[in-house]
């Protein structure tokens, strides 16, 4: 088992074709997948994503409503002392916004170009980071 | 966070000390031995209601209308739910708390996804331990959905002091789940999706086999809660007369030996699986290992609390 991860696709928009197929490939490399489905909210995230005891939040997005999804979401992470749970996000998001985003403490934005393995070499490194961290793992 | 810590916060109901210990807990090994010390043995196993019955019968939307009844309630309700672990890749989609979003930011309610982690009953080797913590941080009752595939149900006898076994209409499994032997351990069995084509004649099949055994049949319906209520004050009824059949009748001798045999080989699980795993040769007859397992068994220490 190579760590734990919640998949969400916060937003109004309506298919989540691309996030299940994140989940079962993130199945198979190794990862327990806590799939939530679309339509999330920041605060259904965050709660799940604690009570689940995740290391990383991935969150699939396609409306423009990214950034502030995001801040949103970092914010709550905050305030209930979940800050060590890494978040990346994948989907067709405008450079601009990658940058805005990175600085704004998301890990990793995963665009259309990107390769499946590059993902899965970022889900591992984030995860292996925060359970080390957390003492699950001590090498 | 010392474990100390992480006990003192979860008592005070704290959820992401909650979510570390049940962690700590499915990592195993030393930190978690010490860790379960400090935890309260169940008080009752009362509070805690296996929900099990072959994948798609409707466990999660079921859970669903039985999370909502007990959320009103003064305690918080807790889930776990175990999805299987994959044999070839070692991971797992854990899929049932989408059924469950609606109650993700209630207070009330909390929900821990399992992986069966090669674990082939029907529940994770951690499940009972988790279960504990759940209870020590104020769920009452625990549910606990099973992996529903195998041979169902059969450790969540040791675990639940109430095993729900859910079939429905189409599953062709009415035959299987007696031969199985879920019906030895089911407390009450629910014949879900009501509302789909043939119900009627299993409830009445299911009825008649159950007769013989004071067991008690509840349709229902989880798409538009038919049926949730009878459920829902027929396990609070089974949860208050622990021991006892809804009719009152001492639980039968065969069902009592059942979940017993189950217990004791949920206590020996661990122990054998250490003792396997210091082994170095395992291709070995399998009565050979098993013999070889009995009697290291045999000389060993008493068994600890599990
Ligand atoms: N018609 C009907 N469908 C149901 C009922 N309960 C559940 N379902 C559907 O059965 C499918 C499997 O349900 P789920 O709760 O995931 O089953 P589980 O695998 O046992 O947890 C889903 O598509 C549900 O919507 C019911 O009472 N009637
Ligand atoms: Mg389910």
């Amino acid at each position: 088992m190579r760590g734990k991860i919640l998949i969400a696709k916060p937003g109004l928009d309506g298919h989540d074709r691309g996030a299940k197929y994140i989940a079962r490939c993130l199945r198979d490399d190794g990862f327990e997948v806590v799939y939530t489905g679309i339509r999330r909210t920041p605060e259904e995230i965050v709660s799940s994503a604690i009570q689940e005891d995740v290391d990383v939040i991935g969150l699939s997005i396609l409306s423009g409503a990214h950034l502030e999804i995001f801040a949103e979401i970092f914010r709550l992470l905050k305030e209930r002392g979940a800050g060590d749970i890494a978040v990346v996000g994948g989907g067709i998001i405008p450079e601009p916004d990658i940058i805005t985003l990175r600085a704004a403490g998301v890990r990793a934005i995963f665009t259309p170009g990107s390769s499946l393995e590059e993902m899965l070499v970022l889900f591992r490194e984030l995860a292996g980071e925060t359970r080390r961290q957390r003492g699950l793992i001590t090498s | 966070m010392n474990l100390t810590a992480i006990i003192a916060a979860l008592q005070q109901g704290d959820l992401r000390a909650l979510a570390r210990a049940i962690s700590i807990v499915e990592a195993g090994g030393a930190t978690a031995e010490a860790l379960l010390d400090q935890v309260p043995l169940l008080a009752s196993k009362a509070d805690v209601v296996g929900i099990t019955g072959a994948p798609g019968a409707g466990k999660s939307s079921l859970l669903d209308c039985l999370i909502e009844v007990y959320k009103q309630r003064d305690s918080r309700v807790g889930v776990v739910a175990v999805d299987p672990t994959s044999s070839v890749h070692d991971g797992a989609i854990l899929g049932d708390r989408i059924r469950w979003m609606r109650h993700a930011c209630s207070p009330n309610v909390v929900i821990r996804s399992l992986a069966s982690r090669g674990s082939l009953g029907g529940v994770s080797a951690a499940t009972a331990a988790v279960v504990r913590l759940l209870a020590a941080a104020g769920c009452r009752p625990v549910f606990v959905e099973t992996v529903g595939v195998g041979q169902i149900g059969s450790e969540i006898a040791g675990i639940a002091g109430l095993v729900v076994a859910l079939t429905a209409p189409g599953l062709g499994d009415d035959i299987q789940m007696m031969k199985a032997g879920v019906l030895d351990v089911a407390d009450l069995v629910v014949l879900n999706k009501a509302d789909l084509p043939g119900a009627s004649a299993l409830h009445s099949a299911l009825a008649a086999e159950l007769e013989h055994r004071g067991g008690r049949i509840i349709s229902t319906n989880a798409i538009d809660g038919g049926g949730v209520a009878e459920l829902v004050g027929a396990i609070d009824e089974l949860r208050h007369a622990a021991g006892r059949t809804p009719n009152g009748h001492p639980v039968d001798r065969s069902r009592l030996e059942a979940r017993i045999v189950e217990h004791s080989l949920a206590l020996l699980r661990p122990r054998l699986r250490a003792r396997l795993a210091t082994m170095a040769n395992l291709n070995l007859p399998p009565d050979d290992l098993a013999r070889i397992l009995a009697e290291a068994h045999e000389t060993s220490r008493p068994l600890s609390n599990p």
